[in-house]
């Protein structure tokens, strides 16, 4: 008999909590194929070390985008490969709860879990992410007051007023912590004119990458290919700079912020005064993000202790409570 | 013959009556079904699934270290 799970299909990376054991599996979205064949090399951590780095013959892939598909067939085989790893085969055939964006389409929808149940799954539901994030950050959702909680993931960044286990007001954006690599990339081949790959423009946001001003501004040296001499070269790049790099991003993350505020009923809204907001998402860990949106909502916004793994601990409460939240998955008539 | 039609359409209004009363009967379900889920949410019920966290805090080499950013 299959052990039910829940799994955090994440732009970045996808979490699985199995019932009854809790997180199983915590790996990058990410897979390699060989290009000739379109055999499976690698999944994970280890197809996610070789971004950037592999012979003409292997390509590493993310298979979602902004939180959406962007190749239904590699995606479902990423999927069954994970659930292979975590003791899915065709003779056990479990439950599955799917975290997605709260704005994906109908077609989107239906490519998840299409992809699910033929990965193994014996019924895939949908969950939204900002909720199962805020079951997972351990929010009182239960009660008749304003919970708000903030996701930035990977490629989405989703903020939410959530009361009495329902969304009350939702406000998303398709823009994550993918798109700050992105600005980063841009930003040094246009004023340093060297070329950095995608995780040299992570490691540069995790080094010296902030959102406000902080205490520590330490210069960091990065080392890419010189466009116009294509050979290696090193350039300082300071904290003020990559802020001004990715201003449009966190600009666009934190206006969302504040038009959910604005949608929020005025009886709610007093309880955030008090409450504060919760932010959650591997994106939420960028520098001084929460002082940025604190000071411009004039909100205070907590780190939840688990930011990383709320959204797939949420979907895993769903999944131990099946019968009684099932009337919370996505597509379910209230 | 008449007998057996009348039988027959007697008891099919009988099912529908039944199914008609069932329905009614069945409006308290969502209340249930509600008072259910919000229980379901409570930070009691939540207890298990927070322990399971902490548990995977305490373990050693349990949280990946170099795993990239993002959601």
């Amino acid at each position: 008999m299959a052990r039910d799970l829940a799994i955090d299909l994440g732009t970045a990376n996808t979490l699985v909590y199995m019932k009854g054991r809790g997180i199983v599996l915590n790996e990058p979205s990410v897979i390699a194929l060989n290009r000739q064949t379109g055999e499976v090399l690698a999944t994970g951590r280890e197809a996610w070390q070789m971004i950037g780095r592999t012979p003409g013959y292997i390509v590493a892939v993310r298979p979602l985008r902004g939180g959406a598909i962007t190749d239904f067939e590699i995606t479902e085989r990423m999927i069954r490969l994970l659930l292979q790893r975590v003791g899915v085969s065709r003779f056990t055939r479990p439950k599955v709860v799917i975290c997605v964006p709260s704005a994906i389409t109908e077609v989107e929808r239906r490519a998840v879990t299409d992809a699910a149940r033929r990965a193994g799954a014996a019924d895939a539901n949908l969950i939204e992410q900002p909720m199962a994030a805020a079951i997972g950050a351990d929010l009182p959702i239960d009660e008749p007051v304003g919970n708000m909680v903030i996701d930035i993931g990977g490629g989405t960044s989703e903020t939410a007023v959530i009361s009495l286990g329902g969304i009350v007001a939702l406000e998303a954006v398709r823009v994550g912590s993918f798109d700050i690599d992105a600005a980063i990339q841009n930003y040094v081949r246009r004023e340093h004119g060297i070329a950095i790959g995608e995780r040299t423009a992570e490691e540069i946001k995790v080094a010296i990458g902030s959102a406000d001003p902080t205490g520590d501004e330490n210069q960091a040296e990065v080392r890419g290919r010189d466009l116009m001499t294509g050979l290696p070269k090193t350039v300082l790049l300071t904290p003020e700079e990559i802020r001004f790099a990715i201003e449009d991003v966190v600009s666009s993350i934190v206006a969302s912020v504040i038009r959910c505020l604005a949608k929020a009923p005025p009886e709610l809204s007093q309880d955030f005064l008090v409450r504060g907001m919760y932010l959650v998402g591997g994106g939420g860990l960028l520098r001084a993000l929460s002082d940025r949106i604190q000071r411009e909502t004039k909100v205070p916004v907590k780190m939840s202790n688990v930011p990383l793994e709320a959204v797939v601990l949420g979907a895993g409460h769903v999944i131990e409570h099946y019968e009684a939240l099932k009337g919370m998955f996505m597509g379910v008539r209230r | 013959m008449t007998l057996t039609i009348v039988i027959a359409a007697a008891a099919v209004a009988m099912v529908v009556l039944v199914a008609l009363i069932a329905r009614r009967h069945r409006t308290p379900d969502t209340v249930d079904a509600f008072r259910r889920q919000i229980d379901a949410l409570s930070p009691e019920a939540r207890r298990p699934v927070v322990d399971r966290v902490q548990e995977l805090d305490t373990r050693p080499g349990s949280r990946n270290d170099d795993a990239p950013g993002g959601g």
